[in-house]
């Protein structure tokens, strides 16, 4: 391994950055970590900035404010979305944001990693490095399931799943850069949970509202698959009355519909590689991001690939900051000398 | 390998990959276009000779032998084109002037004039603001189209001999205008865009492939309203590219990929797919089509309107296997004309490796 440095002391500022479609995170080498939800916000209106006092806003703050605001989401779909400049400038806006949250000290240059959608470095790597140039020194641009991936140390006979909000991305690790060969995405993700299960409770409950935020809070905090007895009850108007709905399956039914496609990927990539090669990956599968929160998510995984042999599926113990720490440490162990045409 | 070594090497790609990003940024948007307007003068200047020759032929019969002399003296002059004086003889014995000529389907012009396929041009659909059909759960046609578009030419890549580009190469927003100027000026050879159906009222899941021809029925003239739109395209511009109908080399070009895709994709399809309708090969006034100086093909590879195949179409697996039928197919057609790099016509028909599974 070259040899770790700690350059704070030599004003450089190691950087790693999690790009996400739903969270954005950043681990630095002064030892601050933070996230934010990848919103950025901009006032609708001289009405909306006087009240709001900003000239934009992030995260919870713009979400909270969205009436006001123009509120985008730049990376939804894994993405940058073409022909709104808006979600070029956003993405620009957000990594501004989560840098000046880590603090960089006056003159210190900043040496960056980020991690984004594995779709996102295919089609958007030059308005990435774009965005993310104006704020940083140096840059790598890498995909998100590699990063956590490295993060991990799981560098050979692993598969890192990524089930992120606009898509679950697949990266297999043999000891060398990945390639498209190794990577797949898919695009039932997290959002697609909540499309299924806002259209599930919209159909069976026509007299109450459900939103989209309210959707995505249920899916957070109480996503699971399995059964389980465990109750998911809400209290939501009903002609303006409040009343109680138990929709444990509805939640249970629409986190369980991303998983056929992940069985499906899983098998076809790791057909692909040689039968030792295949038996190693099978033990070394490694959930991360938002999804890979949804409980009993890895043991119906394992289960569902049974009929495929033994298969050993571990959730990361910090999702939040699985691929930022990775990023970070893509950063530090990065030889010098490679940042130098970066 | 050791785990420092291989973290090495990984640190390594990591750099090489953004290094080659690096570069792209530093070029200049270089203009690599250079206008196919040769191609036009230059299959005129082809087809003098045989104007020429078919004039000899339907003249009177003048002294014994001059007229073969004249049909061999006419093809030995001609250094672009090996236009021999066999297929010059069977041309003119079947037809009585240059219409019957051209119609003669057992006579390819682009075989007779030894044309070949050096650059093929994959347009996937839509794309950016305009995302196409969306299907039920949310799956839009701009982006099966892309991951498609991005296997099949991967896929093509594989055989020698071949440039394949891409009309887009990320989720932007092309008009229809801006995918025909980008095959014209990469100069290709075969255009195929790559579609999908979108018909709420039909159960199953209908393939279908299409090449330009201003006559189309009811339903398809509807279908190519609805991909027309964006075309960029002013009503001047498109009478000048109505006049290029009579390209009848690219008409026939054109059908023969068209008969080779759809064949492909219908086959395959039908064995994974049991409710797949084969609509088989159409023409209709795409103007992506039209605006394209080359053989030019839309293939409307699944149905998004139907809900099991929305579902199929979101994981990776079916999205290879489509790409690797349309693979099959431009490879069956591509077999059946002289190349550089491969044999002419095989007796047998190209199946990738894995589609040999499914014959």
């Amino acid at each position: 391994m070259p040899p770790k440095r700690t350059k704070t002391s030599d004003n450089i500022l190691y950087i790693g950055i999690d790009l996400g479609t739903s969270r954005s995170a950043i681990s630095a080498s002064n030892g601050k970590r933070k996230w934010v939800e990848s919103y950025v916000g901009w006032p609708k209106d001289f009405v909306a900035r006087k009240l709001l006092g900003q000239e934009i806003l992030f995260g919870e703050d713009a979400v909270k404010n969205r009436l006001s605001l123009q509120l985008v989401r730049p990376l939804e779909s894994g993405v940058i979305k073409e022909g709104t400049a808006r979600d070029v400038e956003g993405v620009r806006e957000l990594l501004r944001h989560l840098i000046e949250q880590v603090g960089p000290t006056d003159g210190q240059e900043i040496y960056a990693a980020v991690g984004v959608p594995a779709e996102a470095l295919k089609v958007n790597k030059l308005a990435i490095r774009e965005a993310v140039k104006e704020h940083a020194h140096a840059l790598m641009v890498v995909s998100e399931p590699f990063s956590v991936a490295y993060g991990l140390g799981a560098l050979t006979n692993a598969l890192v799943i990524d089930i992120g909000a606009g898509t679950v991305d697949f990266c297999v690790m043999h000891g060398a850069m990945p390639t498209e060969e190794d990577q797949r995405t898919l695009t039932t993700a997290g959002d697609y949970i909540d499309r299924q299960l806002l259209e599930t409770l919209t159909e069976k409950h026509p007299r109450t509202r459900f939103s989209e935020t309210l959707v995505r809070r249920l899916k957070e905090e109480h996503g699971f698959v399995r059964p389980r007895s465990e109750r998911v009850v809400v209290r939501a108007p009903v002609e303006g009355k409040l009343v109680e709905h138990d929709l444990t399956e509805e939640v249970r039914q629409a986190c369980e519909s991303i998983i056929p496609p992940i069985l499906e990927t899983t098998v076809d990539l790791i057909s692909r590689y040689e039968a030792d090669f295949q038996e190693q990956i099978k033990r070394n599968i490694f959930l991360a991001g938002g999804g890979s929160q949804i409980r009993g998510i890895a043991e119906a995984i394992e289960e569902g690939l049974a009929d495929y042999g033994t298969f050993k599926v571990k959730t990361v113990s910090d999702a939040l900051y699985s691929g930022s720490d990775g990023g970070l440490a893509l950063a530090q162990d990065m030889p010098e000398e490679y940042w130098e045409n970066m | 390998m050791s785990d420092r070594n291989s973290k090495l090497e990984i640190l390594r790609g990591v750099y090489e990959d953004n290094l080659k990003t690096v570069r792209k940024e530093a070029e200049a948007p270089a203009a690599t276009a250079r206008r196919r307007a040769w191609r036009w003068p230059l299959l005129a200047a082809a087809a003098l000779p045989i104007l020429a020759a078919l004039f000899i032929e339907l003249a009177p019969p003048p002294a014994s032998g001059a007229g073969e002399r004249a049909r061999n003296r006419v093809a030995s002059e001609s250094p672009t084109y090996r236009i021999d004086a066999d297929s010059l003889q069977a041309a003119g014995a079947d037809a009585s002037g240059y219409n019957g000529f051209v119609a003669d389907p057992a006579l390819p012009l682009a075989t007779l004039f030894d044309l070949q396929i050096k650059t093929i041009v994959i347009d996937p659909g839509h794309g950016g603001k305009d995302p196409g059909a969306v299907g039920k759960a949310g799956l839009a046609e701009k982006d099966v189209a892309f991951d498609v578009s991005r296997r099949l030419r991967q896929r093509l890549e594989r055989h020698s001999g071949y440039r394949v580009l891409l009309t887009r190469e990320r989720d932007v927003f092309l008009s229809l205008r801006e995918r025909v100027d980008f095959a014209n000026e990469h100069e290709a050879d075969l255009f195929i865009s790559i579609h999908l159906n979108y018909l709420p009222t039909e159960p199953a899941s209908v393939v279908e492939t299409f090449y330009f021809g201003a006559q189309g029925e009811k339903n398809t003239l509807q279908l190519a309203r609805a991909e027309n739109r964006h075309a960029g395209y002013s009503v001047a511009d498109f009478d000048d590219m109505i006049a290029r109908i009579e390209n009848t080399m690219r008409l026939q070009e054109s059908h023969r990929t068209a008969v080779s895709i759809q064949q492909s994709l219908y086959r395959n399809l039908r064995r994974i797919n049991g409710h797949v309708t084969d609509s088989g090969v159409k023409s209709a006034p795409f103007v992506v089509l039209l605006g394209v100086e080359a053989p030019a093909v839309l293939a409307e590879i699944s149905c998004l309107s139907n809900r099991a195949d929305e579902a199929k179409l979101n994981t990776a697996a079916y999205r290879e296997k489509i790409a690797s039928f349309l693979e099959e197919g431009v490879v069956n057609y591509l077999k059946q004309r002289p190349t550089t790099d491969q044999p002419t016509a095989g007796a047998s028909g190209y199946a990738t490796k894995e589609n040999q599974d499914l014959r």
